[in-house]
């Protein structure tokens, strides 16, 4: 241990620990790589996406049960996140979902889903403990592609909502890879040989 | 009166101590941690670990509690609701003190 701790430090402890779950990245990449083969191969059969869907979410609790095995297990305070968790399913959720039956049913030349998902995007890193700022830099081009249409790099409608569930599959990929190396970096190496089992 | 600095050393050495200080933030902000999460976020050697551990449990401000993951040995640690208000009023302390330390002007005499 160091000779000192400074705030900083002991905020990114609490924070970390809070947020343990979503800073396990690896969880999210079957899912995002899922996501992307389901728009790549054109899946028009649900039972492809069903398929896909369940392998990712099987993958995606061997990531957990890793995470387990290697850097411990942390249980939640139930209700902690009370708050966050209103403002998601009552405000933020109903509206990434308005925002893609907008551009689903009037494509213009303006996406609206794209800022209404990146500042998502800051809301979930503002909320999950800050400290990814790699989040920030997903959230501005998850937002930039709001002027994809209108800058003529694709058509508006279901050409761009393709583009940018790909897109989303990409920085579910991404962001989950780099979640992980944030985590291993903060959690460190293991001082010596250790059993995990003993106090 | 003493100032901030004079103060500091009226701090509960139990809680303040770094590595100790570390373990009961990680444990405010969970309901309960292994002993293997401890170990990685600290950085502390498995020794240095169970050695504070074992201070704190026996100021009564964590629980440790052995059990089974199947085959497996785990150790949970929570703080208990001493531990709870200790860190609560450690915090407290602690921003009552930078706050005083901000403030403080060297006595001109």
């Amino acid at each position: 241990m160091q000779t000192g701790m400074n705030q900083k430090q002991l905020r990114r402890i609490e924070s970390v620990t809070a947020n343990y779950f979503f800073w396990q990245g690896l969880r999210w990449v079957p899912l995002g790589v899922a996501l992307l083969l389901a728009i790549l191969i054109r899946a028009a059969q649900p039972v492809i996406t069903v398929l896909l869907m369940a392998v990712a979410l099987a993958l995606s609790g061997a990531a957990g049960r890793y995470y387990q095995r290697t850097f411990g297990n942390v249980r939640a305070i139930p209700g902690r996140h009370v708050r966050r968790d209103r403002w998601k399913w009552f405000f933020v959720y109903p509206l990434m979902a308005a925002s893609l039956i907008i551009d689903g049913r009037m494509p213009s030349a303006f996406f609206v889903t794209g800022p209404v998902w990146g500042a998502a995007i800051v809301a979930y890193w503002n909320s999950t403990g800050r400290g990814r700022l790699h989040y920030l830099v997903i959230a501005a081009i998850v937002a930039a592609s709001g002027f994809a249409p209108a800058l003529g790099m694709i058509e508006p409608g279901k050409p761009m909502l393709n583009a940018f569930f790909v897109l989303l599959g990409v920085v579910y990929v991404i962001g989950g890879v780099l979640d992980h190396y944030e985590l291993v970096r903060i959690l460190g190496p293991l001082p010596e040989d250790h059993d995990a089992g003993t106090v | 009166m003493p100032g901030p600095f004079e103060r500091i050393a009226e701090l509960d050495r139990l809680v303040h101590e770094p590595a100790r200080l570390a373990i009961l933030t990680a444990l405010s902000a969970c309901r309960s941690a292994d002993f293997l999460f401890l170990l990685r976020l600290t950085g502390l050697t498995k020794g240095n670990l169970s050695a504070h551990l074992t201070k704190l449990e026996q100021g009564g401000l964590v629980a440790i509690e052995k059990g089974y993951n199947g085959r497996t040995p785990t150790t949970q640690v929570s703080l208990t609701r001493e531990g709870k208000s200790e860190i609560e009023r450690h915090w407290k302390a602690l921003e009552k003190l930078r706050l005083a330390a901000l403030e403080w002007q060297p006595d001109p005499r």
